[in-house]
């Protein structure tokens, strides 16, 4: 393996501050949208940087440092980014990959867990309360609040979801392959209601939307790890090592990082766009007695850009050190393709 | 400009998809790069970063595309998708636990004596493992694995069993529950209403109104339809494959010899037949009957056959064990408990009454049991060899591969539009001469062609909601999105059997021995590729093939729209017409008889409507025999101005054409006039242009020929003549059979009014003795009571009068005037209508039955069978309407 270049460590740098911008960006909305601050784009515009035309000077004093603050964690993260790359200057790419990885299945065995107890949870709210039971369990006053949906939110489904994070720290299995399960045992739920019992209500339907669509956003990941996504490989197939290394470095950067950005920025960039807005107004379903987790489905889609973000660094990190002549770990073969997958 | 970028688009697509990168990242990056490409290009060269498009800019169609991710899936309208993890679930959950290969190899085994049977097991099985994946790919080189290296040892011809294989793996594209049907329905449906709203400009430019009659509506396909559309065809496929293995093996036997199985063909063989056959085709019957006869929908199915390939697998997984059946018979015999509760109670969770509990219990021992055996064969399927676990990851890799190309091509799709891209397929399709049939082959054609490079899913979602639209909309042939659906699914299924480049070859050469030669595969396919093609031009032929399953389905579900429904009404009548001149003679006679009922003491309107309906009966025939006439006289006409009016008006769309380019012109000869950069030299361009054009609207309006106006005038007249006539006998048969409908209704309902005499009675003591609010209190419940009572408003209105009388000033005296008066209002009513009971009730019932069918059945709630047959029939064929338009 040839020893690490200037140009091996850049490359590092420009893909972990790449994602670690991700997180930030993520972290800004998050403080811009829920806790109010100016944010660095407000800051832009009222300082009159350059290209964002007149100052408007909308910040005032106090605003001003809370957007510099928010500016300063931007730079921390490249900074950090920075500083981990010349701590480590002779880590190979494949290390970082596979931090990136884990970080992704993180993410998505917590968020598993999250949707799992959130289904379970939220199902048993909205059967009660359609069957005028909630208040005769849990009392009026609380009965009425969990009828609106920032309260469930607030107080069932954000706690379970981060419930659901402390649970992945320890428990490591591919949790959201079972997704499919819950979605055969959520429908089949309802043919039993339905043709026994005659009974039909729209949280059935909602529990299996909000699983089936939790299946497929957060299987995305681990299926382009094991080559689940199906490739056109009329040419793919005759490609050589590096022609394929050239094939996953390039669409990773050009094609699969900018759809994660894309999403990311058009969902996320006002307080109107897509899925910020789902998500500030806890939106629900319009179907009247329904599950409250429409809103969580809009989070669905930032989790999707964030995992995919990670894990489309780290297939660039992986074909990046094949081209620079890291060698391929014993534990995968050169050709990881196994039956076609077309 | 724009389409520059349009170009690039494509350009990227194809160096996207051809570098290998996963379709569903390649089709969105691309999309995103080339519309930053062209938000950069506008700021750096004309300093907008909007200019490159058709309209709006890139953060609008971006934006837009986020969206369309977003309602991929938190719609309720897209819960059709739902459907593909079921059906996936199911079958690889029988591929893995070898219940698929278990068919396979005991039909073999059965079928194999016979001359060509070991193929014909291998249709039979292709066809059957429809749902295992939506991939070519997957399912081509399973049916390799499994089945080549038997048709091999058995001395088959190479060609032969290669060319079968890869004919039977294709197979399962197009025979239900395939999930590529799925997609195909979920995109055909919204190229369907882009298509209803097509139509609707179109309707209004050339009619110049704005309501179009419904029956010229697009129609839509869910995936119930594609799948019943799918079927005939499918099976049509099917036999001609069986049929050809085996002529071929009569003919020559040394390329497809029996197969003698070995074993003793004694009662062992028989039950391992039994177990191997009967579970398997029981639930893919389950399921696809389910969806046929409109009991469940797809989802429900896909959830059922995904439970019952558990339980299957429950048994397989578990070899040589006397309790393998343990679980799977708690599940049958649990069943048989829930069949004979719903055979006998009417349950219903939210209304249970007293004899209902007994059901209730045993329909919860019934669950129970069901799920318990779930249970168990579930965690069977997890114990043993981790299949549970190895079936999710598949589902959950395949569902999310499926849905990630769905997103992608989201994105696309708004990019495609940004650059204008759908416009310039639009103008270039219709503007190809000889009509709706050449831009029909030649997007046939296309995805042939396409289906070399991609797999069936991304030609869905990329092509079909390109064409489908443009296709849809087209009123001279009106096909349905169901056969629109079916022909690109066959067509695709060629596709992939096609050397060079069909996918199933290319994969079957993957797993084949050496031994066979890739030539002798493409030998194998060709004749395939015969049938394939037998079987499309079949369905092209005859799209009742297609259509009349789901039509029939529809109308005869319990969803089916009443016989009043506007888009019946052409076909309806056309089964009428025949049975009015079949049976005209009978139908008269039972008016005669009719009209010979004593009706003379019933209330004069009753009296007079139904003697007024009875002389209306009587005239169905002759305006029938009008309707007739109207109609070939139109039709006599048509042919030789069908040419016209098609010439006519495609050079009025020219026209329009042409006028909205001027006036975009116009427009930006505007925009120069006011620049600050004005530049004559430009400006003199658009007038030039500008006049050219205006010189070539008016060269177009020379060539419509002199005798339009006139042609057409007749035309007009011709045809509203004929919804005139059309329109005067619906409405004489409506004013026939209303009163009919109307008198049985009063007598049957009734009863129990000769009891209000007394009730009315006491209210009169009751105001008379008790406060005014009191007496209101009970008067209203009397007037309550009457309203359950038909036809009773004369009565009513008297109380009613009376309750009115002791609101605000009670007048006491009045109420009791208005009781007597109803009383009197009563006693006449209860006079006649019990006299009618008596004599004229059942004449008249006699009456409504002959002639419900026919007079009577615009106003039935229903069609009844031999209708619905009918009318699916009729309106499963291509109709030409263009001559609306």
């Amino acid at each position: 393996m040839p020893p690490k270049t200037h140009l091996d460590r850049l490359l590092r740098f420009l893909a972990l501050a790449g994602v670690a911008l991700a997180f930030l960006f993520l972290f800004n909305n998050y403080l811009i949208y829920w806790r109010g601050w100016p944010g660095v784009f407000e800051l832009a515009t009222s300082a009159g940087w350059p290209g964002f035309g007149e100052a408007t000077n909308s910040l005032k004093d106090g605003g001003a440092t809370t957007a510099w603050w928010q500016v300063g964690t931007y730079i921390g993260g490249i900074l950090i980014s920075a500083a981990f790359v010349l701590r480590t200057p002779d880590r190979v790419m494949q290390a970082d990959a596979a931090i990136l990885s884990v970080m992704a299945a993180y993410i998505i065995r917590a968020c598993f867990w999250g949707v799992f107890l959130i289904g379970l949870a939220d199902i048993v709210i909205s059967f009660l309360r359609v069957e005028d039971l909630l208040a005769g369990v849990v009392g009026d006053q609380l009965s009425k609040d969990l009828g609106r949906s920032a309260f469930r939110g607030a107080y069932v489904h954000y706690p379970l979801l981060a419930f659901g994070f402390l649970i992945a720290l320890f428990n490591k299995k591919l949790g959201f392959i079972w997704l499919a399960l819950l979605v055969v045992g959520a429908e089949f739920q309802i043919v039993i209601s339905r043709f026994v019992f005659s009974y039909e209500q729209a949280f059935m339907g909602d529990l299996v939307r909000f699983w089936y669509a939790s299946l497929f956003l957060l299987g995305s990941a681990y299926a382009l790890v094991e080559e689940g996504h199906v490739r056109v490989d009329v040419l793919y197939v005759h490609f050589s090592d590096r022609g394929k290394a050239w094939a996953n470095t390039a669409g990773s950067l050009l094609l699969g990082l900018p759809l994660c950005w894309v999403i990311l920025t058009q969902g996320l960039w006002t307080r109107g766009a897509s899925l910020n807005s789902p998500l500030l107004s806890y939106e629900i379903s319009q179907t009247g007695f329904g599950m409250y987790v429409k809103y969580l489905m809009a989070g669905l889609l930032v989790i999707f850009a964030l995992s995919m973000t990670a894990q489309f660094t780290a297939t660039f990190l992986i074909s990046v050190g094949r081209l620079r002549g890291e060698p391929v770990p014993a534990s995968e073969p050169a050709d990881s393709a196994e039956a076609p997958a077309h | 400009m724009e389409l520059v970028f349009l170009a690039i688009l494509v350009l990227l697509m194809v160096g996207a998809l051809s570098s290998g990168f996963p379709v569903g990242f390649a089709l969105p990056g691309s999309a995103i790069l080339s519309i930053g490409l062209a938000a950069l290009c506008g700021w750096l060269f004309a300093g907008d970063v909007d200019a490159y498009f058709v309209q709006d800019g890139p953060i609008q169609w971006l934006s837009a595309g986020v969206t369309n991710f977003r309602s991929l899936y938190w719609d309720v309208e897209r819960d059709t998708l739902i459907a593909i993890p079921l059906f996936v679930f199911m079958g690889i959950m029988l591929q893995r636990s070898k219940v698929a290969e278990d068919l396979l190899v005991t039909m073999a085994q059965l079928f194999g004596p016979i001359p060509g049977g070991l193929g014909i097991s291998v249709v039979f099985v292709g066809a059957l493992l429809a749902a295992t994946t939506g991939i070519v790919g997957a399912t081509v080189i399973a049916m390799g694995l499994i089945s080549l290296p038997a048709m091999l040892r058995n001395n088959y011809s190479k060609s032969l069993a290669t060319g079968t294989i890869c004919a039977s793996g294709t197979l399962g594209q197009i025979i239900p529950p395939s999930i590529v049907l799925i997609i195909l329905a979920d995109q055909l449906s919204n190229a369907a209403d882009q298509a209803g709203a097509l139509r609707i400009a179109r309707y209004k430019e050339a009619t110049g109104q704005t309501n179009m009659p419904s029956e010229f509506d697009v129609v839509s396909a869910s995936a119930g339809d594609m799948f019943m559309g799918a079927f005939i065809p499918g099976l049509i496929l099917v036999g001609l494959y069986m049929a050809y293995i085996l002529i071929q093996a009569l003919i020559r036997p040394s390329t497809a010899p029996p197969v003698p199985y070995d074993g003793k063909m004694d009662s062992r063989f028989a039950l391992k037949v039994l177990l191997a056959l009967v579970p398997p085709l029981t639930l893919i019957f389950i399921v696809l009957g389910s969806i046929l006869m409109g009991i469940a929908t797809v989802n429900q199915a896909g959830a059922i056959g995904a439970i019952g390939a558990m339980i299957m697998a429950g048994y397989r997984l578990v070899e040589n064990n006397n309790r393998a059946y343990y679980p799977a018979a708690l599940a049958v015999a649990s069943l048989i408990i829930i069949g004979l509760v719903l055979a006998n109670y009417e349950l219903n969770a939210k209304n249970i009454q007293d004899e209902d509990v007994p059901g209730m219990i045993m329909a919860g021992i019934g669950v129970f049991g069901l799920l318990a055996a779930v249970i168990w064969s579930g965690w069977r399927t997890y114990r043993i060899d981790n299949t549970l676990v190895a079936v999710m990851i598949e589902t959950a890799k395949t569902t999310s591969m499926v849905f990630i190309i769905l997103l992608g091509a989201a994105m696309l799709t708004s990019a495609f539009r940004a650059f204008g891209g759908e416009e310039l397929v639009r103008d270039h399709l219709t503007s190809l001469p000889g009509g709706f049939w050449t831009q029909f082959i030649v997007v046939m054609a296309v995805i042939f062609l396409l289906g070399f490079f991609l797999d069936f899913i991304e030609i869905a979602v990329v092509v079909v909601p390109i064409v489908a639209p443009i296709l849809l909309a087209d009123p001279s042939a009106n096909i349905t999105a169901v056969w629109l659906g079916v022909m690109i699914g066959l067509n695709i299924q060629t596709s992939f059997l096609t050397p060079p480049f069909g996918f199933a070859l290319f994969y079957l050469r993957g797993v084949a021995p050496p031994s066979v030669r890739t030539l002798q595969i493409y030998r194998g396919a060709a004749i395939f590729i015969t049938l394939q093609l037998v079987g499309l031009a079949i369905a092209g032929a005859w799209p009742s093939l297609v259509n009349y399953l789901p039509n029939r389905t529809y109308l005869t579900s319990s969803t089916a729209p009443p016989p009043l429904n506007p888009k019946l009404q052409l076909c309806l009548e056309d089964h009428l017409f025949e049975r009015y001149r079949a049976e005209e003679g009978r139908l008269t006679a039972a008016i005669e008889q009719a009209s010979s009922l004593d009706i003379g003491y019933l209330p004069e309107k009753t009296a007079k409507a139904l003697a007024e309906g009875l002389v209306k009966a009587k005239m169905t025939f002759e305006l029938t025999r009008q309707v007739d006439e109207a109609k070939s006289a139109l039709d006599a006409f048509t042919p030789g101005y069908k040419p016209l009016h098609v010439e006519v008006r495609g050079l009025e769309a020219d026209v329009r054409k042409l006028t909205a380019r001027s006036e975009e012109l116009k427009l930006y000869r505007d925009r120069e006039s006011r620049s600050t950069t004005r530049s004559d030299a430009r400006m003199a361009e658009f007038d030039a242009e500008i006049t050219e054009i205006s010189q070539e609207i008016e060269d177009i309006r020379g060539r419509v020929p002199a005798v339009w106006e006139a042609r057409h005038k007749e035309y007009v007249v011709l045809s509203k003549a004929l919804d005139k006539a059309r329109s005067v006998y619906r409405r004489n048969v409506d004013d026939a059979y209303e009163p009919v409908a109307k008198l049985r209704g009063t007598l049957s309902g009734s009863e129990g009014l000769a009891a209000f005499d007394a009730r009315i009675e006491a209210l009169t003591s009751v105001v008379r003795d008790k406060s005014p609010e009191l007496a209101m209190d009970a008067i209203k419940v009397v007037e309550d009571g009457l309203g359950e009572i038909a036809d009773s408003s004369s009565i009513k209105r008297h109380v009613s009068r009376a309750w009115r009388a002791l609101r605000r000033n009670p007048d006491q005296e009045k109420a009791i005037g208005e009781l007597a008066k109803a009383r009197e209002v009563l006693a006449s009513e209860v006079a006649w209508r019990d006299r009618a009971i008596g004599s004229l009730l059942p004449g008249i019932e006699r009456y409504d039955e002959e002639i419900r069918d026919t007079i009577g059945a615009r106003q039935q709630k229903r069609l009844n069978l031999e209708q619905a047959k009918f009318v699916a029939t009729c309106k499963s064929v291509h109709t030409d309407l263009s001559l609306s338009f």
